[in-house]
């Protein structure tokens, strides 16, 4: 089948996955006890008759399916609701917020990237000996720690005993790379990983032998061979990965005050602020469905007999 | 295969770029600016910092004060009430230059200096002060805060006459916080309330320049403000600090790692176990609050076990108080009654009755339970009656870490009796929502507020929302609401307290000692009992 | 099926497959950090010189010493005895996973993969769907309707993962039933369950141990992130991801109290991901994408 009709599929496949996800969280967040007035409120010098009024003012009486369907005719519009908590428009919070944790997104991903593919080029190159042993090990190690323990680390090593960047807020781009690096430096040993197996394996292809034996350069068919075989599938997987690195998004940005958009929802979820969390869901579901499309064409590009068996899966 | 390889280059570089240009294009597009750094560049004085920079554990919801269900610092610097309560914990003028009350208590008038003025420019008259005392019994969720105010009467430009249906001395709490802040309802009505809860208007020394969310709030001096407080020397606008950043950093240890490193001037909020090791560093001074109001153990009474005088009285006998206070360092006072020291209407001699029949001592506590017919018959360790043992659930707040780090030690002491407890832990919030639905055994809270008025909100049969019942103490709470007389207010609540004593629908732990660390260039800084409210007037910072 | 299975042990153990992952140093370095943490976690009970939930006040935040090997935490509780019987939950926690993961995973991708058609892409929508969501608002739901507790926590954190076993298994039993050997069962009349479990099933299970070794530590580190925001085990519970939340706000006084629990999750989490690396290299070398 040719290449549109296979986009076509695979975006037509993704609609009802985000319809799905803001359905299954719509019911969730309903079956929660209590409603964000009551946790703001209950309990507090207000009586039981303003919490109910309050309740009834923003429509949390109404039954599920009504506030969905409610919900949904705002978001066709482009309307993603009001936050209860702070009684501002969702689009506007999250435009904010969602810069911050998109740039620490991108920059961890371009910082894993470079330490992962230089790390796996060189494990390749010198395979077998105890650099090799020695980096791969360090890099195992480096995605078995704890998340916020290693950035914990670097706040205390690099911010405050060296003093050679920010320890939290942010100051400008420079304030992203602890926190960056926090989240890049496991995945990066993904990506190392990756790198080094493709390249052994392509190191042992014939046709390269028989390009060095013409004299080619071999520094250059290494980059373009490696890294357009090990970045793609990783591409992929880091965003298909998108919702459960907002749980490390969300430890990051905590520890180091970054206002951006895991933090966000985290505090969203805990006062049962709907409307923001139906609204940040609502995003990373699209962003991970769009990205794994792009991610399944790219590969679909690179192997066509993808696309004649099944829509499968990266 | 030729064709598959430019493709492929093809694509590789197209996702490379498309990864930088997002990257550029979220930079330059979408990204706010930064932060001001703390050491901005020098003005007039090279020796002075003129940004001070306040570094809190949580962004406040909205910044208009009658929108909000609590407050914090930044409520404090925007908005100005017209009274205050002064050092000594009496109430002196702030915004009004003086008051008077009527005999019996009904009548207040205050009377408000010529020629105030809002942030914006705009008259702060008694007009204005009506209109906001309007608006706060409209829209915020405290809005019975002024329930008794019957009327206000505009006597002329700059006085100003609150009618009350009956007299209502807890009234007072309420206007010396930032709850009585003076707030522009002109230019609420204009905006919207939405808008102003982004960019609100008050009297206060500084008003909002940005909020930029998650981050901090950036407030530039008010040159309009003038205060009447005496215990300040400088009654108008702080020549010296142009501007304040107040940041949200809601992890402890990153707050005080950034005050250490000389990044923040003043951190609140401070974390208990740094306490001492900040006490001992040259480089910070640290203000002592005591709080005004208790941390306590919320009791079910009616439920069982916990509906058995016995049983609240065998676990209030049980609690080692002083082995608490020694898990958080010492920086809490063991406590037995439900008043704090900070607090109006204080009786120290209902402190000592409290210690005296509740001293601790686990063999009266375990005599009370075999009087409630609670004994140990299978020897497990844990007292059963009827075959059913002794097991209660205590609810421990994650975000309150002296109560969380409780909770573990009073389970451990409780279960030195031989009573099993089991910890849940849930957010704050989540646990007042539970326990307002009497959805709970035994749960941890606090409460923090001057007047003992508060005390109504929890242990009043109609406004306490509650399962607790006593018509004498119902009777006594609204009496307290109206006496002014000092002397027999603090009789009424001594009562109260009495009563509570023998009934412990609630089991009090301690008083909380509240810290605010600040970095020794920061000179002049008054730090206000009993909420530690920041008085920035005579302050002024020195460049490191 | 358990004759298959025991026959299929006894292949791979005299195998050259065996062979070679004795010889693979790192499989085999994690192999020994996992048995160690077993058994640590199986005679805790002799080797903890406490119990675990016991407070003494008087000697909290003591430095390592010979009575307190790691030293004692801010309720003077013994951290050498905590960590210990913290195995015990770590492994738990380890087991739960997999059991939920691959116990929801493995037959959905059995059944997508056999069947395929229109009940394949049911599944895999399904599969797709809940891996979209982000784990931490399922987390704090069970939480809040279930009650606090680490097993929920590791309940909500599993049932959105099962993902990446659907995945493997469908991709495996797709390439297995176009084999000749199925074809012939099913001339002969063998029914689908009979020929999903005696053939396929023990073909997928090598990359389904491969898989669950390496998912586990995720698991684990997850969990653990979770710790830090306020989910998790309940006191007095030593868990260590627990343990390392409450110590990071000693850090500067009292170091021991965080770096032991660290240190331990570390370990745990390295020699599942080492075992998972030495485990693929052996049984299924084109399991890269995991």
């Amino acid at each position: 089948m040719g290449l549109l009709t296979y986009v076509a599929k695979k975006l037509l496949i993704g609609i009802p996955v985000i319809f799905g996800v803001t359905i299954i969280l719509f019911y969730i967040m309903y079956m929660l006890p209590g409603d964000p007035i009551k946790l703001l409120l209950a309990g507090e010098r207000v009586t039981p008759a303003k919490i109910e009024e309050l309740r009834r003012a923003w429509g949390l009486d109404q039954p599920i399916y009504i506030q969905y369907f409610y919900w949904l005719s705002h978001v066709i519009r482009g309307d993603l609701g009001v936050s209860i908590v702070t009684k501002e428009q969702v689009s506007s919070l999250i435009s904010q917020r969602l810069p911050y944790t998109m740039m620490l997104m991108l920059i961890s991903t371009l910082l894993s990237y470079s330490i992962g593919v230089t790390t796996g080029l060189l494990t390749a190159l010198k395979r077998g000996t105890l650099v090799d042993s020695v980096i791969s090990v360090a890099g195992v190690a480096s995605y078995s720690i704890p998340g916020f323990w290693f950035g914990l680390m670097l706040m205390l090593v690099f911010g405050y005993y060296l003093k050679l960047l920010p320890i939290s807020g942010y100051e400008g781009l420079h304030s992203l790379i602890l926190p960056a690096l926090s989240l890049a430096l496991p995945s990066s040993a993904y990506v190392m990983r990756l790198t080094r197996a493709e390249m052994i394996e392509v190191l042992n292809e014939d046709y390269i032998r028989t390009a060095w034996a013409k004299g080619l350069n071999k520094k250059r068919v290494l980059l373009v061979h490696a890294l357009r075989n090990a970045m793609i599938p990783v591409v992929v997987m880091f965003f298909l990965d998108v919702p459960w690195l907002i749980g490390g998004a969300v430890v990051i940005e905590t520890l180091f005050a970054l206002p951006g958009m895991g933090r966000l929802l985290y505090v969203s979820i805990i006062r049962q602020d709907y409307a923001v969390v139906q609204g940040i869901v609502l995003i990373i579901t699209v962003l991970t469905v769009v990205f794994n499309t792009l991610g399944d064409i790219v590969v679909a590009v690179l192997d066509p007999r993808v696309r004649i068996e099944k829509g499968g899966g990266s | 295969m030729h064709l598959n390889k430019a493709i492929s280059k093809f694509t590789v570089i197209v996702l490379i770029s498309v990864v930088i240009i997002a990257l550029l294009a979220t930079y330059f597009t979408l990204m706010p600016a930064p932060t001001p750094t703390p050491t901005s560049p020098a003005a007039t004085t090279p020796q002075l910092k003129r940004t001070l920079v306040i570094a809190i554990p949580e962004e406040p919801m909205g910044l208009d004060v009658q929108q909000v269900t609590w407050s914090n610092e930044v409520h404090d610097l925007i908005f100005q009430p017209l009274v205050v309560l002064g050092p000594d914990m009496n109430i002196v003028p702030d915004l009004a230059l003086s008051w008077e009350v009527s005999e019996d208590g009904t009548v207040i008038t205050f009377h408000i200096p010529e020629g105030a003025k809002f942030s914006n420019g705009d008259p702060l008259t008694a007009e204005a002060i009506k209109e906001s005392i309007e608006r706060y019994k409209s829209i915020s969720p405290y809005a019975e805060d002024f329930a008794d105010v019957a009327e206000i009467i505009v006597l002329d430009t700059y006085t100003l006459k609150l009618i009350l249906s009956r007299p209502a001395p807890y009234l007072w709490a309420v206007l010396v916080t930032n709850y009585g802040g003076a707030v522009n309802a002109k230019v609420a009505r204009e905006v919207g309330d939405d808008a102003f809860n982004r960019l609100p208007v008050g009297s206060g020394p500084y008003k909002v320049k940005e909020w930029v969310r998650g981050s901090h709030v950036t407030l530039i001096r008010n040159d309009n403000y003038r205060t009447n407080m005496p215990f300040v020397n400088n009654k108008g606008p702080n020549p010296y600090i142009d501007e304040i950043v107040i940041r949200f950093i809601p992890e402890d240890l990153t707050r005080i790692t950034e005050l250490e490193a000389g990044r923040v001037d003043i951190v609140r909020g401070v974390p208990l176990e740094e306490v001492r090791r900040l006490r001992e560093n040259p480089n910070i001074q640290l203000y002592e609050t005591l709080s005004p109001g208790i941390h306590y153990i919320m009791v079910n009474v009616k439920k069982e076990p916990l509906d058995d005088i016995r049983v609240r009285q065998a676990i209030m006998t049980a609690l080692n108080r002083s082995e608490i206070a020694a898990i958080l360092d010492n920086n809490v006072v063991p406590w037995f009654s439900f008043l704090s020291p900070s607090q109006i209407c204080y009786n120290e001699s209902v402190e000592r009755l409290a210690e005296n029949l509740y001293e601790h001592d686990l063999n009266k506590a375990r005599e009370l339970l075999r009087q409630a017919g609670w004994v140990d018959t299978d020897g497990d360790g844990i007292v059963d009656k009827n075959g059913i043992p002794l097991k209660m659930t205590l609810l421990s707040p994650t975000d309150d870490p002296a109560l969380k780090k409780s909770a573990p030690l009073i389970q451990a002491q409780l279960r030195k009796i031989g009573i099993h407890v089991e910890i849940k832990e849930y957010t704050y919030d989540y646990i007042r929502e539970l326990t307002s639905e009497w959805n709970f055994e035994l749960a941890l809270r606090r409460f923090s507020w001057a007047d003992p008025d508060i005390l109504i909100y929890l242990v009043h049969s109609e406004y306490g929302n509650y399962t607790y019942s006593n018509p004498e103490v119902d009777e006594l709470l609204e009496m307290g609401r109206s006496v002014s007389d000092m002397t027999e207010r603090t009789k009424v609540y001594s009562r109260v307290q009495e009563i509570l004593l023998k009934d412990l629908p609630l089991i009090p732990l301690f008083v909380l000692k509240e810290y605010t660390a600040v970095n020794k260039n920061v000179k002049g800084l008054i730090v206000l009992p009993p909420y530690g409210t920041l008085i920035i007037n005579d302050a002024w910072v020195e460049q490191r | 099926m358990t004759l298959l299975i025991r026959e299929k042990i006894k292949s791979l153990s005299s195998s050259e497959e065996f062979m070679l992952f004795l010889k693979h140093k790192r499989g085999l370095a994690g192999l020994i950090i996992l048995s160690f943490m077993l058994f640590i976690a199986l005679t805790a009970d002799f080797i903890a010189p406490k119990k675990f939930d016991e407070v003494d006040p008087s000697s909290r935040l003591l430095p390592p010493s010979t009575t307190n090997v790691f030293g004692t935490d801010h309720l003077g509780r013994d951290v050498f005895s905590r960590i210990v019987y913290g195995a015990r939950i770590a492994l738990w926690v380890g087991l739960l996973v997999v059991l939920i993961e691959a116990g929801i995973g493995v037959p959905l991708g059995l059944i997508a993969g056999y069947y395929g058609g229109s009940i394949d892409k049911l599944i895999s929508a399904i599969t797709d769907m809940l891996w979209a969501f982000p784990p931490i608002i399922l987390a704090l739901a069970i939480v809040t309707i279930l009650g606090p507790g680490l097993t929920n926590v590791v309940v909500a954190v599993s049932i959105v993962s099962w993902a990446p076993y659907t995945r493997i298994v469908r991709a495996k039993t797709q390439s297995i039933i176009s084999r000749e050997f199925i074809t012939a069962a099913r001339a002969v009349g063998e029914s689908s369950l009979s020929i999903m479990f005696r053939y396929v099933l023990p073909n997928t299970l090598a990359s389904v141990i491969v898989l669950a070794t390496l998912t586990i530590p995720s698991a684990i580190l997850y969990t653990t992130a979770l710790s830090f925001l306020g989910f998790g085990a309940q006191p007095p519970t030593p868990d260590w991801g627990a343990m390392l939340n409450e110590g990071k706000d000693y850090i500067f006084k009292a170091p021991w109290c965080s770096v032991f629990p660290g240190l331990f999750i570390t370990l745990t989490a390295l020699s599942f991901n080492l075992l998972g690396d030495a485990l693929r290299d052996v049984l299924d070398p084109k399991l890269r994408l995991g």
